[in-house]
């Protein structure tokens, strides 16, 4: 644990010195959402409307850090080398750095969607605990699962210069088959959606949603789906942790 | 202290690297592995720290991975650390590491080691980064240093100071320091060289063995001499 807490720290350090991954993660989609949004707010739409469409925005945040954050920067740390001068002073253990990174990008993560929900707060003051719980349990139930499946990019044979055009392009198209599919009110179907990471993340909103609303109308079918593919998530990221690959694919290092 | 290479074979895809090779890594002296560019020094110390696995033959006296350092070619450090914190972090990823005593290093690396401590990683010149991260590394409790090129690009002064620096870790008979170079008149000359060449392994056991290859007695004669 000492030895991920270092990797934690350092990582922290880096992360929170640049600038730019906070526009892309944060406030772009912050101000995309305000502005979508800020005539039914003024129109007195509930808070329950409103939070219903930031589901999306969520899923997009939490799914853009684990690319960029996680999935991205183990390529790019394969590929100069990174890994495996550290995995070797670490006592060759791979997942070290790894859980490090996940650790690190986590609090990223949330400190993005802290953020971007202080919004919705600012214009519904009386319901700030609510809000908070929502963004909260959401965030937890669906970024850690989805960092950790996102270790999986490093088995993908892509090349460093093009994994970032292929992540992102990637992003945007999941992004958009959760936002135009309908609720299928099926296991089966909701599973596969789900293992869209941007659908789970809306997946899980809207049963958190529920839940702290207390509402009457929680399927099982959906807690099912949700379960699922956090397990599978979760266990298939840990499993590939311990077997990043440590060597170039295309410049020896 | 010993590590064995016995009759091993790589290969890159469909392209062989090391044909039945044969070697033997010894403490007491810095360990030097020469050869022309691509004739499969990285790769060997890849098969020999375990990042790669041979297709056939043996690598026997190596120290278990918690007792390995593999500083690849360039060493990947973030700008954004000082040299304290960038202290910090490969202590705090090491399995174990000996404290600095100030107070026994030379007053040259210790007015070294004090300025680089509080300046920026990006502030640094390729040399005082080298320089810097290698010191670091001397104190991580290891037995067997792979030193990918670790004088590659810096210059004279830094190149000095690193070299030392290699010197003083190769003087302790509990560790194997392996040296991978193609600054061959710059090596120590109370060392083994180990001539990568067509994909098999000569050792000479001592500078003067390697150099009396050369009616010269020039050191790049003698390794062009044996690579022709």
């Amino acid at each position: 644990m000492k030895i991920v807490y270092s990797y934690f720290k350092t990582f922290n350090k880096v992360i929170w010195s640049e600038k730019v991954p906070f526009f892309y993660t944060l406030i772009l989609p912050a101000i995309i959402f305000l502005m979508s949004n800020y005539g039914n707010i003024k129109n007195g739409a509930s808070l329950n409307q409103i939070m219903s469409t930031s589901s999306n925005y969520l899923g997009y945040m939490i799914v853009a850090t684990a690319v960029n954050g996680v999935a991205l920067q183990l390529i790019n740390f394969r590929e100069i080398g990174f890994l495996k001068t550290y995995t070797m002073i670490s006592g060759g253990e791979r997942k070290y750095s790894v859980w490090g990174l996940i650790c690190s990008e986590f609090l990223f993560g949330y400190v993005c969607v802290l953020i971007f929900s202080a919004c919705l707060m600012f214009f519904y003051p009386t319901q700030i605990v609510h809000i908070l719980v929502v963004y909260t349990l959401t965030y937890v139930i669906s970024a850690l699962p989805i960092m950790f499946v996102s270790i999986l990019a490093d088995l993908l044979p892509v090349r460093n210069n093009t994994s970032g055009t292929l992540g992102n392009l990637l992003l945007v198209v999941l992004l958009w088959v959760s936002a135009v599919r309908v609720d299928s009110h099926s296991l089966v179907q909701e599973f596969l959606f789900g293992l869209d990471p941007c659908d789970y993340v809306t997946q899980v909103f809207d049963l958190v949603n529920r839940f702290t609303s207390h509402a009457h109308n929680i399927y099982s079918y959906q807690v099912l789906a949700v379960t699922g593919i956090f397990l599978i998530f979760l266990v298939l990221g840990i499993v590939c942790s311990s077997r990043v690959r440590i060597n170039s694919e295309y410049m020896r290092n | 202290m010993q590590v064995k290479v016995k009759n091993v074979n790589f290969s890159y895809k469909k392209e062989q690297i090391l044909a039945d090779l044969s070697c033997t890594f010894c403490s007491g002296k810095i360990n030097y592995l020469i050869g022309y560019n691509g004739s499969g020094k990285t790769t060997l110390f890849d098969l020999i720290s375990g990042a790669r696995v041979p297709s056939s033959g043996t690598i026997s006296g190596r120290p278990n991975a918690k007792e390995v350092l593999y500083q690849t070619q360039n060493p990947v450090v973030f700008g954004a650390l000082t040299g304290r914190n960038l202290q910090e972090f490969i202590f705090g990823v090491a399995t174990g590491h000996s404290k600095i005593e100030i107070d026994k290093l030379s007053p040259h690396f210790c007015e070294l080691y004090q300025k680089l401590l509080e300046r920026k990683v990006s502030d640094m010149s390729v040399g005082e980064r080298r320089w810097f991260v290698l010191f670091l590394e001397s104190y991580l409790e290891k037995k067997l240093f792979l030193l990918d090129e670790p004088t590659s690009g810096v210059d004279p002064v830094s190149r000095k100071q690193i070299l030392t620096s290699i010197s003083a870790l190769a003087s302790d008979p509990q560790k194997i320091i392996i040296v991978t170079t193609h600054d061959l008149k710059n090596l120590d000359s109370n060392c083994y060289i180990h001539l990568l060449k067509d994909k098999k392994m000569t050792t000479f056991n001592s500078y003067a063995d390697f150099v009396a290859i050369s009616d010269k007695q020039e050191i790049e004669d003698a390794f062009a001499i044996l690579n022709s």
